[in-house]
């Protein structure tokens, strides 16, 4: 069942724009009525009224931000201070935490309703025993082997999925994300229904997912949900291997959300040219944050090899002497 | 260099504790890996299998002993995978 976010633009919405930026390629989400120049929240390059595209879908939900600026920017602040001694020098002279901007996330929030049948084998520990010489035993192991096998039903409540499709590419190696993905869950219960005067001051990120390209995910994420519940109903001490799964999808419901983020980049560029956008993310509702640090390298490097030298210098003296 | 791979050579003999000398790159590597992740989080993501709002109901299932594994060294089931719920079967 879909809900009303796949509707069109309402006069409500008219002065929202959607703009892309030109900067990072983002499509940002503005209110015109209370921004008159924003900035884009992923590289805070000013954004250009000429570069507006259409806007996608209005959602169905807002979750209003409950974390105020001070308040993010202090969460930023302390998660970027614990980490100070390895972090990029360039990094830490341009640190200004109150450059973190509210932005209204696009996600879609999922109820399903489904059956899993999951299969395999369980381990219980019978006996452990030694074998060998004094100085060289070798621990064995006698177990029961099980046939395990699992049938149920279940509902997953609110199961929240990135439906912006820059957002969603998790590729640790290409951006931070991931990061961004920590920060869940938020307190979805009490979203309200979506108004375009929440915007206010924020930006927000266009959803450009549909329910078709997002399902693979919300299948694949309900089936791990549904390998953890069978591995729950379990006691096998040397552990199971699952041989099987299959998820009986029998109903979901889709709503369309905007939920509320804190966020700071920091556009690393590297020696050989590429540039590497590194964000701390807070939770708007909860306060969690997450972050990505930008590491220098040459310094953490030298401290381990350092280590490394005394490390090894202890262990040939001991096996000098021995 | 040379006195190193000596020594490691030597390692292969018993009751000799060669093992020592793999203290320096693994502690090098090691905190380097620590203070990586500590910084960059490159692990992380929300582990929705189990802070998802989930009812489960109509349980049913079997645990049929089928046979014994005796004489083992290995301390857990081969190819335990009921840690890793999101590696696909």
């Amino acid at each position: 069942m879909l809900t009303t976010g796949v509707s069109d633009i309402d006069e409500q919405a008219s002065h929202i724009v959607t703009i892309k930026c030109q900067g990072c390629g983002a499509e940002v989400v503005i209110n015109t009525e209370s921004q008159l120049q924003a900035r884009c929240h992923w590289c805070r390059q000013t954004l250009s009224q000429q570069t507006q595209i259409p806007n996608g879908a209005v959602p169905d939900a807002v979750l209003p931000f409950h974390l105020t600026h001070a308040q993010a920017v202090e969460q930023v602040r302390k998660f970027a201070n614990k980490r100070r001694l390895f972090a990029l020098k360039k990094f830490k002279q341009e640190f200004t935490p109150e450059n973190v901007v509210g932005v209204y996330m696009p996600y879609l929030l999922v109820d399903g309703n489904a059956h899993a049948d999951i299969a395999g084998f369980g381990e219980i520990k019978t006996r452990q025993y030694q074998r060998g010489s004094d100085n060289n035993k070798t621990t064995y192991y006698d177990a029961d082997v099980y046939q395990v096998t699992r049938s149920f039903d279940f509902t997953v409540d609110d199961l929240t999925i990135e439906s912006s499709s820059a957002r969603a590419n998790q590729n640790t190696k290409q951006n931070t994300n991931n990061v961004i993905n920590t920060i869940l869950p938020f307190d979805t219960k009490n979203a309200v229904r979506y108004d375009a005067n929440y915007m206010g001051d924020f930006t927000s990120e266009r959803r450009d997912l549909n329910v078709e390209e997002v399902m693979p995910v919300a299948h694949s994420q309900m089936l791990s949900i549904a390998r953890q519940k069978a591995t729950d109903s379990t006691r096998y001490d040397r552990g199971l291997r699952w041989e099987s799964e299959a998820l009986e999808l029998k109903g979901t419901r889709w709503v369309a959300v905007l939920l509320p983020v804190w966020l700071y980049s920091y556009y690393e560029k590297k020696s050989d040219g590429s540039a590497f956008l590194h964000y701390i993310a807070v939770n708007g509702r909860t306060g969690e944050t997450m972050g990505s640090i930008p590491v220098s390298v040459p310094k953490l490097l030298l401290v381990a090899l350092t280590i490394g030298t005394v490390l090894e210098g202890i262990a040939i003296a001991i096996v000098a002497n021995f | 260099m040379l006195e190193l791979t000596t020594l490691i050579v030597a390692a292969s003999d018993s009751d000799w504790p060669g093992w020592l000398l793999a203290a320096g790159p693994v502690g090098a590597a090691s905190f380097y890996w620590a203070v990586w992740m500590a910084y960059r989080n490159t692990n992380k993501s929300h582990s929705y299998e189990r802070e998802t709002e989930v009812v489960v109901s109509n349980m049913t299932g079997g645990d049929v002993k089928v046979g014994e594994n005796n004489g083992t060294r290995n301390r857990w089931i081969q190819g335990r995978n009921d840690d890793k719920p999101r590696q696909r079967l």
